[in-house]
């Protein structure tokens, strides 16, 4: 069968989820707009009982709406065991049969032309909505517009030919529109479907080639002995893993940890607080082949004020300078999270020689100007060290600063 | 979680599975390893290295995170009872790691941590010290801060056990916390199995929680 082939083409293209909720939101309207033709029907039939105007053929009426009802209810139970049972062609021919007979037969069954709803009132729309899931717009317009048709033909032999197509048109243009709303959304519904699956797609290529450039690039500092191009892949994968894993804010999300708390205003005027740590690294890392990691709590703000950003940013630069011109460091640790009450805390840890703080002198000056920063923005300073056991500073900045204002 | 009754064993040399897809690393990480570990069984997906881990009984399982059938998660769900397995990995990802540690594993090292350090890092393993690193630290608290805050009855961590997490987050030692604290190395490793502990029970109660809350029987 022809039509039951481009009928299960066009079906295969919305995702399944969306199919099923389209679906299931078609059969509540059926039931609704079912339930209020029967209403209508059996009103006007008991109303104008003994009238002049009494419905003309009331068990047939009574039969079709039944049908309708009990059409509704079947397509309930195949919901129930498989959805995908509501646009199967034979299903969607025979709902428009029955809708169409309804429409053709309305007058007949009346007997009057004045009334207040057709039989199968907008249940008919179901269809309609049925065919723009199945096969499309195109699909659904050309059966609203037969089945308007079909109201146009049921009407002419008891109203004057003027008032039946008058009436007939105004029924296929509101039949075959609402046919075309419904299929343009459903397109476009497949297009948003089609290109979330082809970024997800991409997405997961992504992953998978980055990972296999970070896997290159630790060969590469593992198998070569040509230090350049270890510094160059060492500092490449930096880049590329700050990229990837970098923002703590992205990784907790939203509503979640202090950085939401600290909430859109402290976001919207705030430095970037992880960029200017890393920043800070990477420069000691490149002046003098320092060896820095930055670790940042995941719930970390994702920034902070101007000022305070900032001077965290240069201290831990001065710290680190610090470790390698007086300590000798190799390596370092550079830590930031938030504390309890809201604050934030950053600490530097290298595994230079150290130095008794009680007796140094050297590298005041530098710290000096780290306690001058903090202080700036009603922070403390730390420095806890000894010698042969490298050194840490540890910054803290409280609420009220790190908020602003 | 980790293997031995108090956490410690003393090996003369480690038995260690490598399982990583790629061969060029497994060949690289075996040049690495030295005389102290002998290699007796490699891997090249999740569902060989299971194979290989039962059959040997190794010390220590290398194991990378992103595998063929079901990655190192699968290994260390399968298999973290019974062995040590530490995922070598190129992923920072926050969840990549907490699972992987939740699923039973003993820690986690960057593929690109320098090889002296890297043969340090395993013989330490292999002896039950949890490998935790100053990154794994800090999700591994950020994950303690975010549970404490959504309410259910997680276990939170001690006062103790929050700030030996913050010091190994900060970058020191077991030595030099256990120095800062005034408590053996021991001890402070004694609080990571705890902590890791809490996590792994944790981890559980919530995937339960996560069923039930969604209907998955």
């Amino acid at each position: 069968m022809a039509t039951g082939g481009w009928l299960r083409i066009a079906a295969a293209r919305v995702s399944p989820p969306t199919r099923s909720s389209l679906l299931r939101g078609l059969l509540a309207y059926r039931w609704l707009t079912v339930a209020w033709a029967a209403a209508v029907y059996a009103g006007v039939q008991l109303t104008r009982r003994g009238q002049a105007d009494a419905v003309a053929r009331p068990l047939v009426g009574y039969a079709l709406v039944a049908a309708a009802v009990a059409f509704t209810g079947g397509l309930s139970l195949a919901y129930r065991r498989h959805p995908e049972r509501l646009v199967q062609p034979v299903v969607v021919l025979a709902e428009i049969t029955l809708g169409t007979a309804m429409l053709l037969a309305d007058n007949w069954v009346h007997g009057s032309i004045v009334h207040p709803n057709t039989l199968p009132s907008v249940w008919v729309v179901g269809a309609v909505g049925a065919v723009a899931v199945a096969g499309g717009r195109r699909a659904a317009v050309v059966t609203g517009a037969g089945m308007g048709l079909a109201r146009l033909v049921g009407l002419l032999p008891y109203a004057s030919f003027g008032r039946a197509v008058f009436t007939g048109v105004s029924t296929v243009i509101l039949l075959s529109l609402s046919g075309w709303v419904m299929g343009y959304l459903l397109h476009r519904l497949v297009e948003a479907d089609r290109s979330i699956s082809a970024y997800r797609a991409r997405e997961e290529v992504a992953r998978t080639l980055h990972d296999g450039v970070l896997q290159t690039l630790a060969i590469i500092q593992r198998r070569s002995a040509d230090t350049e191009l270890v510094t160059l892949a060492r500092s490449q994968e930096r880049e590329l893993r700050d990229y990837l894993f970098g923002s703590p804010a992205s990784a907790a999300g939203p509503g979640f940890g202090p950085g939401a708390e600290a909430g859109p205003d402290a976001a919207a005027d705030g430095a970037d607080l992880a960029t200017g740590l890393r920043a800070a690294a990477r420069r000691a890392e490149q002046r003098y082949g320092l060896d820095v990691q930055v670790v940042l709590a995941p719930d970390l703000p994702r920034s902070a004020p101007d000022g305070v950003a900032l001077r965290l940013a240069a201290a831990v630069g001065e710290a680190l300078t610090n470790a390698v011109k007086h300590g000798s460091a190799a390596k370092a640790t550079v830590y930031a999270e938030p504390t309890d009450d809201g604050g934030l805390f950053v600490s530097v840890k290298d595994d230079g020689t150290g130095f008794d703080p009680a007796t140094a002198t050297e590298g005041e000056g530098l710290t000096r100007s780290i306690r001058g920063r903090m202080t700036e923005v009603g922070g403390q300073v730390e420095i806890d060290s000894r010698p042969g056991r490298g050194a840490e500073i540890r910054l803290y900045v409280p609420a009220a600063q790190h908020r602003g204002r | 979680m980790t293997a031995g009754g108090d956490g410690k064993r003393w090996l003369s040399h480690v038995r260690v599975v490598l399982a990583d897809d790629h061969p060029i690393w497994r060949s690289g990480v075996r040049a690495d390893l030295g005389e102290n570990f002998r290699v007796v069984g490699e891997a090249g997906d999740a569902e060989a290295a299971v194979r290989v881990i039962r059959e040997t009984s190794p010390d220590l399982v290398v194991c990378d995170l992103h595998m063929p059938n079901g990655g190192g998660i699968r290994v260390a769900r399968e298999c973290g009872e019974a062995t040590t397995i530490v995922m070598l990995t190129v992923s920072e990802a926050e969840r990549d790691l907490l699972d992987a540690v939740a699923a039973g594993a003993s820690g986690y090292l960057i593929k690109s941590t320098p090889p002296d350090e890297l043969r340090a890092a395993l013989w330490r393993a292999a002896q039950g010290e949890p490998v935790f690193s100053p990154t794994l630290a800090s999700l591994v608290l950020g994950e303690f801060r975010r549970v404490a805050k959504a309410a259910g009855g997680a276990e939170p961590l001690s006062d103790r056990e929050r700030e030996v997490l913050q010091h190994v987050a900060r970058g020191h030692s077991y030595r030099e916390i256990g120095e800062a604290l005034f408590i053996s190395p021991k001890t402070v490793e004694n609080h990571v199995r705890n902590i890791l502990g809490k996590l792994h029970l944790n981890r559980r109660q919530e995937l339960v929680r996560y069923a039930l809350d969604h209907g998955i029987q």
